[in-house]
């Protein structure tokens, strides 16, 4: 299944690219406490919220974009996602939760190439959810940056924060030491008090694709 | 594995297009009281009157074709509303269409991305913004492709007898005129669509709206605003990029 879900990404998605966002600040964060940032952090991320978004899927010199429209609930883990191509044809339906991933509807040729549904879930919950370390979290301070790691699965995920705010710049997960997948988010915006990264990018180390998430309009 | 992006392009295109296999994306009118002086007055099918007669349908296809056959150019703004039966809030699309007999339609979205598509007799270019990617697709190597959107360039040109043979078609309203699609067993769109309704303005000479209802409950209605026929349509507006 990994093979066919590993080709599918060839088909679409292509290699490294410039960065569509602004970068995130280097500022000191030397004087900040760790701690007083995380809990900032966690207050200002919102927990149901809907978002319209434009993504694009890279994989080598192959691109694929699409309207994705998104329903988020950080608490209960669960998500909606919808994704039209510019003409208005929908290309996937997907929902999920704890209990897993339902494909709602899936374009017919993205399906021949493996358990799409599985792969938007799993791409949907790495950018989405688990956004803030653990209190039991290691952190390791840098000049412009507080890394915090913890335990996750099998591997290691490593929260990056850094910025003027000090919002999650980052979030890395590692298998053997191995970068296996990477989300950074950029351009972060606001909304009734919560905050919501205006660009996002995804890249899937294992696999050898990547997303970049446009946010257009923000529904919470 | 791998597949080119032109693929993955005419994949989707192609699925597009069998959304519409037997209707027409817009069907502009001239000319007043079509209706009438199309000749069904009596014998079509009005839901809760009558049933119709085919051959008087058939007559309403023919003559709508007439008047559509009429014209050169067209240009029109648009509104697509994506009603997705599993959201409450509609996903809306702005853009505009030109179209210029005999082959060359130009589709641009502007908002909430930007995005042109470009179909003439010996090619489809697509771009977006946010792949900055110009896509091409040469029909002479496709001749399915290019046999569907020969379809598609017979609907504008006003040849409406093969919609009977995919679809049942009856009149909803008189005035304004709504005429339903709805794909018969046979049909393949009718693994998707349950019906499509086409509204006209009361001049009866443009289109006012496309309402397609899929079997999964979304509804897309594309809403025709400030359309002109032959107006001059600017050749700029038939470039991927040059049109958005």
């Amino acid at each position: 299944m990994k093979q066919f879900v590993s080709g599918f990404f060839i088909v679409f998605i292509a290699g490294c690219s410039s960065i569509p966002f602004q970068e995130t600040a280097r500022v000191s964060l030397e004087s900040a406490d760790p701690q007083i940032i995380l809990e900032r952090f966690r207050n200002n991320s919102p927990e149901n919220f809907r978002l319209l978004t434009t993504v694009v899927f890279e994989y080598n010199l192959d691109k694929l974009s699409g309207i994705g429209y998104v329903d988020i609930n950080t608490r209960e883990k669960a998500f909606t996602v919808v994704c039209i191509n510019a003409m208005g044809v929908k290309l996937f339906e997907v929902s999920g939760g704890k209990d897993g991933t339902v494909s709602h509807f899936t374009l017919e040729e993205l399906n021949k190439k493996g358990d799409f549904a599985a792969v938007i879930g799993e791409d949907i919950k790495r950018i989405y959810f688990d956004s803030v370390p653990s209190s039991g979290a290691t952190i390791n301070r840098k000049k412009f940056k507080i890394i915090f790691n913890q335990p996750y699965g099998p591997g290691i995920m490593e929260y990056v924060f850094a910025g003027t705010d000090g919002n999650m710049a980052e979030k890395k997960y590692y298998e053997d030491n191995i970068l296996i997948w990477q989300v950074s988010f950029y351009e972060y915006r606001q909304k009734d008090g919560k905050i919501y990264p205006g660009g996002i990018i995804l890249n899937n180390y294992k696999y050898g694709y990547s997303l970049t998430v446009r946010l257009k309009e923000i529904q919470a | 594995m791998k597949i080119k992006a032109k693929k993955v392009t005419l994949i989707l295109l192609l699925f597009f297009l069998f959304l519409y296999p037997g209707t027409p994306l817009f069907q502009p009118l001239q000319g007043e009281g079509f209706l009438a002086r199309a000749g069904i007055k009596e014998g079509i099918e009005v839901r809760g009157e009558k049933k119709s007669e085919v051959s008087d349908i058939s007559g309403l296809l023919r003559r709508l074709g007439e008047k559509i056959s009429a014209f050169k150019s067209l240009k029109t703004d648009f509104i697509q509303e994506k009603e997705l039966a599993i959201f409450k809030n509609k996903i809306i699309l702005k853009g505009r269409i030109y179209l210029q007999k005999p082959d060359r339609l130009a589709w641009h979205v502007d908002k909430p991305v930007k995005y042109s598509v470009v179909i003439t007799d010996k090619s489809i270019r697509q771009w977006d913004e946010d792949t900055n990617q110009v896509q091409e697709i040469v029909l002479a190597k496709n001749p399915v492709l290019k046999n569907m959107l020969n379809q598609l360039t017979v609907w504008f040109s006003g040849n409406y007898s093969p919609l009977l043979e995919d679809n049942n078609v009856q009149v909803l309203q008189k005035s304004p005129l709504i005429i339903e699609f709805t794909p018969k067993e046979t049909n393949i769109a009718k693994k998707v669509i349950k019906n499509i309704t086409i509204t006209f303005r009361e001049d009866e000479k443009y289109l006012k709206q496309i309402r397609i209802r899929e079997n999964s409950m979304d509804v897309t209605t594309i809403i025709f605003l400030n359309t002109e026929l032959n107006a001059p349509v600017n050749s700029s507006s038939f470039e991927v990029k040059g049109g958005v």
